[in-house]
């Protein structure tokens, strides 16, 4: 039986096979040949670029609806933390309100835009976007921190404030004022650095003794284990702890450095740190239960009978950790992003057992204790009892 | 012979005819074949399509066979057997039985009855696309790791949004979805085709037992499928919406689902088995060349099993603790079912001895034979499971699961394949071959028996069933290796056959090659597209064998119908019992309606499932629009008034009321809705009778005011008054009379405020559906009105539309009349609401 | 008159009970050794048979039917043939058997009115056994993975769940029965000789179902007694350096989140209690035997030992730190 009844579709067919068989030949002749000069010399077409832009702008538009709705990006803390990873991260190549562009970032094709003009052609999310997932052929790489959303944001929130930022608010913004140690005007990390300059840096976001993180993302270090800080430090340098901020920092420590960096962290006097926002005494209350006792009913155990100085070394003591922090990392856990490692395994099924309510409270609670030290340990010793 | 004389028309008849009904039933040709309505054609893709998933679930088989012939096997993983037996489960069940069974209804029912096609050619086509696209999508997904992993039977809390987190448990909610809507739709398809398009003469009691077995099975069907769809509703809504129906510490009861799954999966077994019983009744006969020995005991057992069915599923839960009273019962139950299966079996041997010369030995017959062995041993060893204490040890082991492949593979597989060969010749212009079908039966009988046999003892020395490995020092290893062996072999069988269809098998809408086992039903009559050239005048079970000269003269054109008098599709109607000629159906022939609607449908259960909601609701308005496009055309009217069939016999072409095969359709379908109800009615109480503590007025706010209820009543009341008024006032053919639609548009708003206020006065007692089971189940009532009343203001808008067209009046009134049938239902069930939900408790304190 | 019966059953049954022995393992309905098993072999036996015979007279009909004299076969093509054979003959099969099985299942009814029962919940979780003693004094003994019965004496199995449902079968005690939740079933089980059987979850409850098992050890009534006061005591204490040091890792590393070991301070209630894991049978409900190989493995690889079990991976500890954990789990008899 004849099973194409529609008359000419023969025809139709074979001149879409020619077609398609013709172009695949010229473009072999053209690619095998060699005769496209891929220097960074030699410029597009002005219709070439024109498609490439048109090309770019529209699939950023296009993908940028995808992306979810941001955080409250007015708040200052937020962009501070993204500034701090700004002078570090973005500078060097898109040039800053402090520091005209680098000469050899400069002769790049297509050449690193300086962004405090940049940005202002772009939506948020289409700002977001391109920062989580940077752009093809242009040298810009995706956020280092893969599903670090909240990071993200913090650079966006930073860099809708680019355009009109002179250079003492720069330098503030950034923490680059609050130093007067070698290598601070371009926050460089380095083997050679002194432990104490080093510090001083990590201070710009972990906050100096005695003063708040930057941001709650930034947990505060007085008195952390120094076992654990140094494998979260190893852990960032290797890509196997995702934090786009962290990464960048820790990748230019050595293995000496961040000993030395845990340790000193570690035997910091520990200062009262004040944990940001009122706390809802119920969800405090709720969220102690959860970490004296855990919640049996749903197969979560006790987090204090881990999560406490009475315990090994490599878990981390949580009392005086923000909320915001807490909560944002158990996400991370039960979402799969924080997994992979020897310890992420062991906490990630625990995570993701507590639901979205039982973060909140667990998180609070640990706010709530507000100073490292004090009440934690009797917990602690509650817990071990 | 005097029959001669009274042959209702005279040849010769004109040749024009036959060409009028080739160009009228032609098959379309090239991609245009999916618009093909014909029963011959969708009926053999509907067999075929049941086929390939049999195939598929088969390698799922072999897979898992694999993975168990040696303990301690990591061939397949933990996630992945799960996933696979559950598909195998599932597929067979759902996508290959009862699709399979049903097909062949499709395909045989007609051509046993003589008549041109199914009464609603378009219904079969639409039920058989919704199945292909939602088969196929649910059983891909096992490919990418989405496949349901909680079994065939999805037993919460084990499939509750807890414990299976992922979207796994809602596609096989979707497949199922899917097969419910199209084995109900053909359920209704052969009610009404077996009942009304009987060849004239052909009485109840000449009815083939094929026939009588599918209508059985319809029966079945439209009584037990409703419990699985309310509980796969209430299942979803918990997993999607946390209405705790099944979650024990809110008032629910995981029982409550095995008894809605089981009252709709026993009698499921017997929906599977009785049709192909039917088959068998049809092939012994033949072989004998005897009539069926006690054809009226055979019908007697039928229907026994249908109801015997609805009594024993609690069978299945004997290990559950209820009492030993139900027990007792239940097993009683279970037992006596197998009576009937006893009938039936000595009646095919009674059969077999009664020949004049010896029984035919040859593919079909051979098994036939190799299911009468494997499905008396399957009936024995379930006389075992029975025993309730006996089912204590054996439930759920290895045991079992040879059990119901014995009965399954045994009464339907077996069968079936005989049907293949038997039946192939009238479907295809070659046979299928005698030789390699022997290697087919032989390796199958074989392979199956040393396959499913050793389960019994694999079962009886502790083997328990759906476990992806077992330790290696049990003594199971022998027996598991010798299993896995086995259902090789039965694959290789299986594989011969495919062989021998691509060798031998070439469908012919053109009708197959004579009568070569010389059967003496009318199937194998010769005829065309449009089955046979005239309908005959029948006067015995076996025509072709008590009317000899029948076959020339239905060629001949001197039956009845021998045209196509009104120009399209059309097909006699007869009275249900004693088959008189009533009138004449018109049909729609091919078109795209049914087909988009079907696809689309597909569409948006697939997408609701993934949630992407808003593509799914577009994808559902395309369907239901194409629907109303596709009912747009159905209600003709009375067109060119009567016509002679022949016999001087003047019948009218346009009918409208209780003898209309439309009336019948509806009315199988308010049964298929009032089963539904009674379902979610036996859940309310079973639920207050288990957990009475978080039933109104203690464990919940106290119900709202009476006034709402009395409301809600007088509101329905008032709109069927409406409705029947409107009815009454429809205008006369080319006149108008606006009172009509008004009234008709009344009812519609009554019907829907009733609803909706019955909604808001538990709302405003602070009643939430999440709150407890109670909750769950006074706003699940509310649903079920929602989904009736959103179907009847659906059709009262068609009905006021075909008025405005003028295409509505007290003649042509189909329309009306199904809308105000199913507006009647609809009252009925909100009223009953109304006293269970208000009634009872108000009674019980 | 039943007791001849009984006796005639006894002798049908041994023969093929004899055949099968060479299969009938520790998890066989076919070696029954506990006083409800022992109630349902015969009527299995007795069904079995029927079964056997009946299907011999079917297949005996059909080759008559297709091979047999004329005159055969016309006697058997008659309606009466159906009416007897599809009516008369099952009817009266099917009513004894019922009988049977009625008379059975009463007995054990009867027998589960027994009031001096000893008392043990069983709570079947994902994928173990939560297993709790009553002892005389009221005191509840939690333990694990192990049912231990006193023979002789009947034993008031009370099976529970709160997760989903799981089915509790020891074939070689009695039928099963389903675990539901939000419900309590009530089983009542009497070894009659002491030795070890396996059960095993006997209701798919998803992941991990096929490696859900336990062993049941029959003692006679005197050890038993000696064994569920030991059983109630707290933990042994180390006895040697290396226990002692897998006691400290075993608190740092966070163990006591979810198991207890009375009188250590590992007071979690997630995972199965500890306190005498040592004197199990077997680990991870019947999947390894009890040795600190097994111990070791199943603390860093139990993901792979029983996907999807709710315990994490423990991968941090070095040989030395594993062998040490194993050798005071080991040691908590």
């Amino acid at each position: 039986m004849r099973w194409i009844s529609l008359p000419g579709w023969e025809a139709l067919l074979f001149g879409v096979i020619i077609a398609v068989v013709g172009g695949l030949l010229l473009g072999g002749i053209f690619v095998l040949s060699g005769v496209y000069n891929v220097g960074a010399t030699v410029r597009h077409f002005d219709a070439t670029n024109a498609l490439i832009r048109l090309t770019l702008r529209r699939s950023v538009e296009t993908h940028s609806f995808g992306v979810g709705e941001p955080p409250d990006l007015s708040e200052e803390a937020l962009a501070r933390l993204g500034g701090r990873h700004f002078a570090l991260g973005c500078a060097p190549c898109h040039a800053s309100p402090a520091a005209t562009q680098n000469p050899v970032a400069a002769e790049m094709y297509p050449a690193p835009p300086p962004l405090s003009r940049a940005v202002e052609h772009w939506e948020t999310k289409e700002l977001f976007w391109i920062v989580d997932n940077g752009l093809k052929f242009t040298g810009m790489p995706a956020w280092p921190g893969r599903e670090r959303v909240e990071e993200v944001w913090a650079l966006v929130a930073f860099l809708e404030r680019l355009p009109e930022m002179d250079a003492e608010t720069y330098a503030e913004m950034t923490g680059l004022d609050t130093q007067e140690i070698a290598g601070a005007t371009r926050l460089e990390f380095g083997q050679d650095l002194e432990t104490a300059d080093v510090t001083a840096m990590c201070d710009t976001c972990h906050g100096a003794p005695g003063a708040a993180p930057v941001h709650p993302l930034a947990a505060p270090l007085s008195g952390q284990k120094p076992d654990y800080m140094e494998r979260a430090l190893v852990e960032y340098s290797q890509n196997r702890r995702q934090s786009g901020i962290m990464e960048t920092v820790a990748s230019e420590l050595g293995e000496g450095q961040m000993e030395a960096l845990a340790r000193r962290y570690a035997e910091r006097e520990s200062e009262p740190i004040l944990s940001p926002g009122a706390l809802d005494p119920e969800a405090v209350r709720r969220g102690q239960t959860i970490a004296l006792r855990g919640a049996p009913e749903g197969n979560v155990p006790a987090c204090l009978s881990c999560h406490s100085t009475a315990t090994s070394g490599q878990f981390p003591r949580l009392d005086g950790l923000p909320a915001e922090y807490i909560a944002t990392q158990l996400s991370l856990f039960s979402s799969g992003v924080r997994s992979g490692t020897v310890y992420a395994d062991i906490m990630a099924p625990v995570a993701d057992r507590l639901s979205q309510q039982q973060i909140e409270d667990v998180a609070a609670y640990f706010a709530s204790l507000g100073t490292s030290g004090g009440a934690a340990e009797t917990s602690a010793r509650e817990a071990a009892r | 012979m005097e029959q001669e004389a009274k042959l209702p028309n005279e040849a010769p008849r004109p040749e024009s005819e036959t060409e009028e009904l080739e160009r009228i039933w032609a098959t379309p040709t090239g991609f245009r074949i999916v618009t093909a309505v014909n029963n011959t054609v969708v009926g053999i893709a509907y067999v075929g399509g049941a086929f390939v998933f049999f195939l598929a679930a088969g390698v799922l088989a072999l897979l898992m066979r694999t993975q168990l012939a040696v303990p301690e096997n990591d061939f397949l993983s933990q996630d992945l057997y799960n996933q696979i037996f559950t598909v195998h489960g599932t597929t067979m069940m759902f996508l290959f039985a009862v699709p399979a069974v049903e097909a062949l209804g499709v395909l045989l029912l007609p051509q046993m009855l003589a008549a041109r096609d199914l009464p609603f050619p378009r219904l079969s086509a639409f039920a058989i696309w919704a199945y292909f696209v939602g088969g196929t999508v649910f059983f891909l997904t096992v490919f990418f790791d989405l496949a349901p992993k909680g079994g065939w039977f999805m037993y919460p809390p084990l499939t509750l949004l807890e414990f299976s987190p992922e979207n796994n448990a809602d596609f096989w909610l979707l497949g199922i979805g899917f097969i419910e809507i199209s084995a109900i739709a053909g359920a209704i398809e052969i009610i009404v085709g077996a009942l009304r398009t009987r060849p004239p003469g052909m009485s109840l009691a000449r009815m083939p037992i094929f026939a009588w077995s599918m209508l059985v099975f319809a029966g079945m069907i439209i009584v037990a499928f409703p419990a699985v769809i309310l509980a796969t509703m209430l299942l979803e809504i918990e997993r999607a919406f946390g209405w705790p129906f099944f979650t024990a510490d809110k008032g629910g009861d995981p029982l409550l689902w095995q008894h809605l799954f089981w009252f709709f999966g026993h009698p499921e077994v017997y929906i599977i088995f009785l049709p192909a019983a039917g088959l068998v009744s049809m092939i012994v006969p033949t072989m004998a060349r005897h009539p069926l020995v006690g054809y009226r005991l055979i019908v007697v057992a039928l229907i026994g099993t249908a109801f015997f069915s609805f009594g024993l599923w609690v069978h299945h839960m004997f290990a559950t603790g209820i009492p030993s009273l139900s027990l007792g019962f239940f097993s009683a139950a279970s037992m006596a079912v197998a009576i009937p299966s006893g009938i039936q079996v000595f009646s095919w041997i009674a059969t077999i001895a009664a020949g004049k010369e010896r029984f035919r030995i040859n593919t079909p017959s051979l098994f036939v034979l190799g299911f009468l062995f494997i499905f008396t041993v399957g009936g024995l060893t379930g006389v075992m499971v029975a025993l309730v204490p006996v089912d204590w040890q054996v439930h759920d082991t290895y045991f079992v699961v040879a059990h119901f492949h014995y009965v399954l593979v045994g009464g339907m597989v077996f069968p079936l394949f005989a049907t293949f060969y038997y039946w192939a010749p009238m479907a295809s212009s070659t046979m299928l071959s005698e030789r390699l079908g022997r290697w087919v039966f032989w390796l199958m009988f074989l392979g199956f028996n040393v396959s499913f046999f050793p389960m019994h003892l694999t079962g009886l020395i502790g083997m328990p069933r759906r476990v992806w490995t077992y330790p290696d020092d049990l003594g199971w290893n022998g027996l598991n290796m010798i299993s896995t062996v086995g259902a090789y072999m039965l694959a290789v069988g299986v594989l011969v056959f495919v062989i021998d269809l691509a060798l031998h098998f070439r469908p012919s809408a053109a009708g197959g090659k004579g009568n070569p086992w010389d059967a003496g039903t009318l199937e194998w009559l010769p005829g065309g597209v449009y089955s046979t050239r005239s309908i005959p005048y029948v006067t015995s079970r076996e025509p072709l064998w008590d009317q000899p000269n029948l076959t020339r003269e239905v060629e001949e054109g001197r039956h009845f119908l021998p045209g196509a008098p009104t120009g399209g599709r059309e097909t006699i109607v007869t009275s249900p019992i004693d088959a008189r000629p009533q009138y004449i159906i018109r049909m729609p022939g091919p078109g795209w309606p049914q087909v988009v609607a079907a696809v689309f449908m597909a569409g948006f259960f697939l997408l609701l499932t993934v949630k992407l909601v808003v593509p799914a609701l577009i994808c559902g308005v395309i369907s239901v629009a194409s629907c109303i496009v596709w009912a747009w055309g159905l209600d003709h009217g009375p067109g060119t008034g009567p016509v002679d069939i022949g016999a001087g016999v003047k019948v009218p072409t346009y009918m409208t009321g209780p003898t209309s095969h439309s009336w019948w359709a509806m009315f199988v379908l308010i049964i298929v809705a009032s089963s539904l109800y009674i379902a979610y009615v036996f859940s309310y109480f079973y639920l207050w009778v288990v957990s009475p503590d978080v039933w109104a007025p203690e464990g919940s706010p106290a119900l709202p005011d009476p006034v709402l209820p009395l409301a809600s009543a007088l509101l329905v009341v008032g709109g069927a008054a409406s409705m029947f008024a409107g009815g009454r006032l429809l205008p006369a053919p080319g006149t108008r009379r606006v009172l009509a639609p008004v009234f008709i548009a009344i009812g519609a708003v009554c019907l829907a405020s009733a609803v909706a206020l019955e909604a808001w006065g538990h709302w405003s007692t602070g009643l939430r559906p999440t709150a407890n089971a109670y909750g769950a189940m006074v706003y699940m009532a509310s649903f079920l009105n929602l989904q009736v009343g959103l179907a009847c203001v659906v059709l009262a808008g068609f009905a006021i539309a075909r008025y405005v067209a003028g295409k509505l009046d007290n003649v042509r009134r189909l329309s009306f009349d199904n809308a105000a049938l199913l507006y009647y239902y609809a009252v009925a069930q909100i009223l009953l609401g109304l006293v269970v939900i208000h009634g009872f408790p108000r009674i019980a304190y | 008159m039943r007791r001849a019966a009984r006796l005639l059953l006894r002798i049908m049954i041994h023969a093929p009970v004899a055949a099968t022995a060479g299969c009938a393992g520790v998890q066989s309905v076919l070696s029954p050794s506990g006083v409800e098993a022992l109630q349902i072999d015969p009527l299995l036996w007795t069904a079995t048979w029927v079964g056997v015979v009946v299907t011999f007279i079917v297949l005996a009909l059909v080759a008559i039917a297709l091979y047999g004299p004329a005159r055969w076969r016309s006697r058997l093509a008659s309606d009466w043939v159906v009416i007897g054979g599809g009516i008369v003959f099952p009817v009266t099969v099917l009513t004894g058997l019922f009988v049977y099985g009625l008379v059975v299942m009463q007995a054990g009814m009867v027998r589960s009115q027994a009031a001096d029962a000893d008392m043990v919940t069983i709570v079947g979780k994902r994928w173990w056994w939560e297993v709790t003693y009553a002892t005389a004094d009221g005191e509840e003994v939690v333990s694990a993975n192990e049912l231990r019965l006193p023979v002789g004496r009947p034993v008031r199995l009370q099976l529970e769940s709160d997760n989903v449902i799981h089915s509790f079968w020891a074939p070689k005690l009695a039928g099963k029965l389903d675990m539901i939740p939000g419900r309590t079933n009530e089983l009542v089980v009497e070894a009659s000789e002491p030795g070890v059987s396996r059960a095993q979850c006997a209701e798919y409850c998803g992941g991990a179902h096929a490696l859900m098992a336990l062993y049941v050890v029959a003692m006679p009534e005197d050890e038993y007694d000696a064994w569920l006061t030991q059983e109630a005591e707290p933990a042994r204490e180390p006895q040697t350096e290396q226990q002692e040091r897998g006691r400290t890792l075993f608190l740092e590393n966070g163990c006591g989140a979810c198991h207890r070991v009375r009188g250590v301070g590992a007071r979690g209630e997630i995972g199965p209690d500890l306190t005498h894991v040592g004197g199990r049978l077997s680990l991870a409900a019947a999947v390894l035997p009890n040795d600190r190989e097994a111990f070791a493995r199943w603390i860093a690889d139990n993901q792979q030992i029983k996907p999807d079990n709710l315990m994490p991976p423990f991968e941090q500890f070095s040989q030395e730190e594993l062998s040490a954990l194993a050798a005071y789990l080991e040691s908590l008899e």
